[in-house]
């Protein structure tokens, strides 16, 4: 334990230190102050409003539950990213393990160094919009326990799941070279399993249409994430599996905490038996003992990108953090549909289903695909100590960053791609497709994308974090690179918020429907292709001028 | 080839130099040690003509381009291995070569040329590894055959010599004399007062940033007495700190 505390401590503080002759930005750390604000506010906001009415509904448990699903799920993406690259690609690794500490102790308090810098990341979102819920609909104490227990433990579970998960992912990497890469196939063939299974039950249902309506469709959807339910049913004092509700909630509560001891408990007995040979693992290189390729010559442009490329997949951490968006996106965007899915089949909801479902698909596409391109936004600091590179050979430092741009922009592109593609068969299994707005969609996004990738990149350039040991740090607690991507997060909800509020107006001031949220987005289209050039202006502005500020 | 006319710099806008003032000329066809303590500022120096690092006074002009104002030319005339074995770990020794001649405009020589660089450095078996499965040694090799790839005119090696083997460095050394019998400029610092002694055609100490002695061996022996360089190096040392007190 008090080996676990200081291994803990020790971690966290070199995480959070900044490298010696760095400026404190005080300002980079208000503007991402200012701006995750405003999107817990503008979450939060729809609760106040519409808190009330959620109440007569008599939902309010399960939106809770949901909003905790969420926050798990988020959680999970993140701690799965943070649990290769943090502590089986890490490179102290070798280092922590001629310490005299076990190897289970190593393990979670790497864990616990993973939570404490993810662990704000859900609360931003699940605090403020959870908080608003229970205001609004005037909930018992017991709900803000709920909510303190909820905030802090549920990121808990999801990190204990995908440390759980982690394990097999990581054992089969191991078998290839270029582990990276194959994380993310193992992790695809993972979640498509997943959707399968849940396909296929939720398909095997007997569903009678007369009786689906709004609260059974969400008690299902929320009975997926059980424990969570139960925390919930707690928070609300609902009578859940006890008639006595007394008991019942009791038991709500012993049900959500057994299942955090139970995974802990099974976490630390899994590491123990796993982490020390899977790491030791990594650190070994397939070598051929002859050398039989031949050279390659390529162009100045083409053989940067190539080294951009390559450094970028074979390094596990690299690529897991550039690449994971590539996969997730489309997957994440097929799951939220098909877990609304029910709701689009209530005969209320037929008319507005085409939009509802076009919104989720928005949202996710723009936050995750466009907004987060920790490709570009790590396109510099990367580099690390090779950019002595950057700067001894003779190439125009603009072709140097044309290159870095090129590579976000292909990768930030299949990722869009894939993304609309997944949407498209959705909406069209589902009988409410809709392709003009499904084009404009695509074009908004990638504008979006390419513009985000220059400032991104342009921002990387102006303040990069070139000293770093293991890869991690490049992109972790690098302020400067989360701007982009909250300004990306900013534009895209702001977005959405028009094309609804412009839809919903014109529907039921005017009864013109399908017009709003097309014409809306349109406008908005050709505004990302503006702010696209003006972005591409920047960079040729300043890129010779940033470049020559930097030394190494 | 290489003119360097009273540079100076100082780290951080710090009251000392780290060089001061320093002027020197390379000529085509020499091979030139730079010499002097740890902190003296040779690696500062070798930054400043590679084009690394920026300097606030004086003017450094390389097969007669001037390293600010013609930087990519300049470079194009400059092979360059860091001291801190900073390569694209990723890579492997022939990516990271080919890469090299591609940056450096090299056509199909760099066959012929990585070939014989490889077996006089033997390191063909490696070739195609990554370069983090390399030891420190066979780093250094890849990061030096990288720099000789595109037949550099200013060949510029910072401590070039720690980490190779015996055969290696012998290896390393005829390259460098070979290098310069060309008629390039091959500029390197170093500890290793034999090797300069043995291979340097004109040698330069550097003390706390000012160039205190440059010439060839004969004429510092001259100056400073009959001694072996390493006589002569600790006298000139302990001459300056005295100095300075
Ligand atoms: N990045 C830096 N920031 C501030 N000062 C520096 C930096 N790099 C070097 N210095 C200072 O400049 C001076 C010269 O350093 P330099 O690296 O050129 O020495 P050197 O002669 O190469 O030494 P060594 O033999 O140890 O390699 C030293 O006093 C050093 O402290
Ligand atoms: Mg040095």
């Amino acid at each position: 334990m008090k080996k676990y505390l200081l291994l803990t401590k020790t971690l966290l503080s070199s995480f959070f230190r900044k490298t010696t002759g760095e400026k404190k930005s005080v300002s980079h750390f208000l503007i991402v102050g200012i701006i995750s604000a405003i999107l817990a506010c503008l979450g939060a906001l729809v609760f106040v409003l519409y808190g009330g009415v959620l109440g007569q509904l008599g939902i309010v448990t399960e939106i809770t539950a949901l909003i905790f699903d969420f926050g798990f799920i988020a959680m999970l993406v993140f701690g799965t990213i943070g649990i290769f690259s943090y502590i089986y690609f890490s490179k102290d690794s070798e280092f922590l393990m001629s310490l005299p500490v076990s190897p289970s102790t190593v393990y979670l308090s790497k864990l616990t160094a993973i939570y404490v810098q993810e662990v704000s990341l859900t609360a931003i979102f699940t605090f403020p919009s959870i908080l608003a819920l229970g205001i609004s609909s005037a909930q018992p104490f017991t709900y803000y326990i709920m909510l303190v227990l909820g905030v802090i433990t549920v990121p808990v579970c999801a990190l204990l799941v995908s440390s759980i998960i982690s394990v097999p992912l990581v054992y089969l990497a191991s078998f290839f070279k270029k582990k990276g890469a194959i994380s993310g196939i193992i992790l695809i063939i993972l979640a498509a399993l997943i959707m399968t299974v849940y396909m296929t039950i939720s398909l095997s249902r007997p569903t009678d249409m007369g009786a689906i309506n709004i609260v059974s469709v969400l008690q299902t959807s929320a009975s997926i994430l059980y424990p969570f339910y139960c925390l919930a049913r707690f928070g609300a004092l609902m009578p859940g599996l006890l008639g006595a509700y007394v008991y019942s909630v009791v038991l709500d509560l012993g049900i959500y905490l057994a299942t955090i001891i139970v995974l802990l408990i099974a976490t630390i007995i899994i590491s123990k038996k796993t982490y020390a040979p899977t790491v030791l693992r990594q650190s070994e290189h397939n070598v051929s003992r002859s050398a039989t390729k031949t050279h390659v010559s390529s162009s100045v442009l083409k053989t940067l990108m190539k080294k951009e490329w390559r450094e970028l997949y074979r390094n596990s951490s690299f690529a897991f953090q550039c690449l994971f968006g590539v996969v997730i996106t489309p997957i994440l965007i097929v799951v939220y549909i098909v877990m609304m899915g029910d709701a689009f089949l209530i005969p209320e909801m037929q008319s507005i289903s085409w939009f509802v479902c076009w919104a989720i698909g928005f949202a996710m596409l723009t936050l995750l695909g466009s907004s987060i391109n920790i490709c570009a936004f790590t396109a510099v600091s990367r580099e690390g100590k090779t950019f002595v590179y950057s700067k001894t050979i003779p190439v125009p430092y603009y072709t140097q960053m044309l290159a870095k741009i090129l590579l976000s922009n292909i990768i930030g592109g299949i990722t869009i791609l894939l993304s609309v593609i997944s949407f498209t068969i959705t909406t069209i299994a589902y009988g409410i497709a809709r392709p003009f707005l499904m084009i404009l969609t695509f074009v908004f996004s990638l504008l979006l994308e390419m513009t985000l990738i220059n400032i991104g990149v342009r921002r990387d350039l102006k303040k990069p974090k070139l000293n770093w040991v293991t890869p991690r740090e490049a992109v972790k607690n690098n302020f400067s690179s989360l701007i982009p991507m909250l300004v990306g997060m900013l534009a895209s909800v702001l977005v959405l918020g028009a094309c609804v509020g412009i839809e919903v107006w014109l529907t039921f001031s005017f009864g013109v429907t399908e017009i709003g949220a097309t014409v809306t987005l349109a406008v908005f289209t050709a505004l990302a292709g503006l702010g696209f050039f003006l972005s591409t202006l920047g960079m040729k502005a300043s890129a010779e001028k940033y470049y020559a500020r930097l030394t190494v | 080839m290489v003119k360097i006319r009273n540079i100076r710099k100082n780290y951080a806008k710090s009251t000392t130099y780290a060089v001061d003032g320093l002027s020197l000329d390379l000529n085509g066809g020499e091979i030139f040690g730079f010499l002097g303590p740890n902190g003296a500022g040779k690696t500062t120096t070798i930054k400043m003509i590679t084009g690394i690092l920026p300097f606030e006074e004086g003017e450094i002009t390389v097969c007669g381009y001037d390293v600010v104002k013609e930087s990519l030319l300049a470079k194009k005339e400059i092979g360059y291995v860091t001291d801190s074995g900073v390569l694209f770990e990723k890579l492997t020794g022939r990516e990271f070569v080919d890469f090299m001649a591609d940056v450096y405009d090299v056509g199909e020589e760099r066959k012929e040329r990585a070939e014989k660089l490889l077996s006089a450095f033997n390191l063909t078996s490696a070739f195609d590894n990554r370069i983090e499965t390399y030891s420190h040694g066979m780093k250094q090799k890849i990061a030096i055959i990288g720099a000789l790839v595109h037949n550099p005119k200013v060949l510029v090696l910072d401590e070039p010599m720690v980490g190779l083997d015996p055969q290696s460095a012998k290896e390393l050394k005829d390259i460098m004399r070979a290098h310069a019998d060309a008629g390039n400029v091959v500029f390197f610092s170093t500890h290793v007062l034999d090797t300069a002694e043995k291979i340097c055609d004109r040698i330069g100490i550097i003390i706390k940033g000012k160039l205190v002695m440059t010439g060839t061996l004969d004429e510092i022996r001259s100056a400073k007495g009959d001694g072996s360089l390493e006589d002569i190096f600790i006298a000139v040392a302990s001459e300056k700190d005295k100095a300075e007190v």
